[in-house]
């Protein structure tokens, strides 16, 4: 018998406290995931691309009311999308694709259990989409320029595309995305199902807003003074909201995965 | 310790009852051969032993006493699944590597080595490999998490004979290494009698014949006679199964105990495993089943 010692890239894990687990887990969605994730955040960097290439005329173009740039109104059609890839390349299969090949059965009688491995993949496939769509944010303000990002500040869908909301639409799609395909078990019917719920969220929230923002006259006081105290409050009830509807939709299908048969 | 046991255990899917009033007790330190024809239920068993299903009705436990699936069980069981479901896109290394990250115990140096020693080249994507190499890294995977038990769903089934005979050998090893308790699912039954010790036939949802192989191979027994069955006793043998074969019966009956007299006028031989499984197949309504049911047919006239 011969002695084969491990090659030195070969991982040897120790027993340890419970965050090395976890942080040693984390191997696990980026090896697993990592080419679904190149792929949206190219998607993220196309977006990014494209408005940094193509000049807008915001503030010129638009007013209360009026017709919206054309340019404007496609980047952000485009930015909209963003959450919904993130959802079909990493929410949806994270569950789904590995019920279809079988391997549900590997993973899921290994010594970590179904909730950790489960949130193990989903916190991190959620969290940098949602970076990057943070940065996009970002970069849509600096797009628009100052006055045309003040024109527009308080219209409902470009609200939504400041970092803060925008990236709590990102993680409320991928959340979508993972339940719809945890319980449907079958990736194409669990994306139209996530297109599908995600498009009606994004009408129901537009509508809520729109109505807000009427009531409140936000519309009127917003144009001058950019970001106030107010308008940050805002985003951030919308970003929180987000979340905890992500939170609760991510606490559910945990429950639905440790309850079903694999 | 019991591996499994099970009690009133029943699975439904839709209409159709995989396993129905399934009570069994499988004792540790046995390897296991759970056999019976497709559709008999075996898959669902095991998976429920495994924790990836839950019972319709009725109550399974592993490890003597624990819950399937639990933060108690599922560390101390190695499970390979049918058609050994592996990531077909990952590298063996990475694989392997995967593996070893999802469980807190893991002996990465002794499955190197088993790769090693069966030359199965680590930087092959896993769906290039043979199925009987991925065989094997599944058997290396489940055995690197140094588990009490072993659940293996037809581990058999896809492979070439040669392949076969290689696996059974490398399973029989660490055995011997680990003393593990090993339970597989077969609708091979020939060859069992090398590997297992212990046999669970399963027909129809239910347990049919249980117990330790030795000790069914002595009540059992092959009379060969020119009468038909009804010449037998009826009160001292049990007639499993009666086949006819020319002017000549042949019949596989189960004694009262071990080293009975054979009746007279009939010629008497012993019974393989396989005859045994067969003739139990063939019959649905014999069972033999550990507890009163196995002395039921000592009623001496």
């Amino acid at each position: 018998m011969t002695a084969i010692a491990p090659p030195a890239d070969c991982h040897q894990p120790q027993p340890g406290p419970a965050w090395a687990w976890w942080r040693r887990l984390a191997w696990v969605p980026w090896r697993q995931h990592r080419s679904a994730l190149a792929w949206v955040l190219l998607g993220f960097a196309l977006a990014a691309a494209a408005m940094a290439l193509i000049p807008v005329n915001a503030g010129g173009n638009w007013f209360p009311g009026g017709f919206p740039d054309q340019t404007l109104t496609r980047v952000v059609l485009m930015l909209q999308l963003l959450p919904v890839l993130t959802a079909l390349f990493l929410g949806v299969p994270l569950v789904a694709r590995e019920a279809e090949s079988g391997t549900l059965a590997l993973a899921w009688t290994q010594g970590t259990g179904r909730a950790r491995w489960l949130l193990v993949q989903a916190v991190p496939l959620a969290v940098l989409p949602a970076l990057a769509a943070a940065g996009l944010g970002a970069e849509l303000s600096w797009w628009l320029g100052p006055a045309g990002w003040r024109a527009r500040a308080w219209d409902p869908a470009q609200l939504s595309l400041n970092p803060l909301p925008f990236a709590g639409w990102v993680v409320l799609a991928f959340s979508i995305g993972l339940a719809l395909g945890a319980v449907i078990r079958r990736t194409v019917p669990a994306i139209a199902a996530t297109i599908a719920c995600y498009g009606v969220m994004l009408l129901v929230v537009e509508g809520w807003k729109s109505k807000l923002l009427v009531n409140l006259h936000l519309y009127e006081v917003a144009a001058p003074h950019g970001v106030t105290a107010r308008y940050l409050a805002f985003q951030s009830v919308e970003f929180g909201g987000l979340i905890a509807v992500s939170v609760l939709l991510t606490a559910v299908t945990v429950i639905v995965i440790r309850r079903r048969d694999a | 310790m019991n591996v499994i046991e099970s009690c009133g255990l029943a699975k439904r899917y839709g209409r159709t009852w995989a396993l129905r009033d399934c009570s069994l007790t499988i004792p540790a330190g046995h390897v296991v051969a759970l056999v019976g024809p497709n559709g008999a239920g075996k898959t669902t068993l095991l998976n429920m032993a495994a924790g990836l299903l839950r019972p319709t009705a009725g109550q399974i436990r592993v490890l003597g006493g624990e819950r399937p699936g639990s933060d108690a069980a599922r560390p101390r069981i190695g499970f390979v699944a049918q058609d050994a479901p592996l990531y077909g896109h990952l590298p063996a290394r990475d694989m392997l590597r995967l593996a070893a990250t999802l469980n807190l115990t893991w002996d990465n140096v002794r499955a190197l080595a088993r790769l090693a020693d069966l030359g199965i080249p680590l930087d092959r994507k896993v769906r290039q490999l043979s199925g009987g190499q991925r065989a094997q890294l599944a058997l290396t995977i489940a055995l690197a998490k140094r588990p009490e038990v072993l659940i293996l769903d037809e581990p058999l089934a896809t492979l070439d004979p040669l392949a076969r005979h290689d696996f059974m050998g490398s399973l029989m090893a660490a055995v011997a290494e680990d003393g593990l308790s090993v339970v597989f699912s077969s609708h091979v039954v020939s060859e069992l009698e090398r590997i297992a010790d212990y046999l669970v036939v399963l027909n129809s949802g239910r347990p049919q014949l249980v117990g330790e192989v030795d000790a069914l191979l002595a009540v059992h027994r092959i009379l060969t006679g020119p009468g038909d069955e009804m010449a037998v006793d009826p009160q001292r043998l049990v007639v499993v199964n009666a086949r006819r074969a020319g002017t000549q019966t042949h019949l596989l009956v189960r004694t009262p105990a071990a080293g009975d007299p054979d009746p007279a006028g009939w010629l008497s031989a012993r019974a393989g495993l396989e005859d045994l499984v067969l003739a139990y197949l063939r019959d649905p309504g014999a069972s033999v089943l550990p507890g009163p049911a196995m002395r039921t047919p000592v009623v001496q006239a």
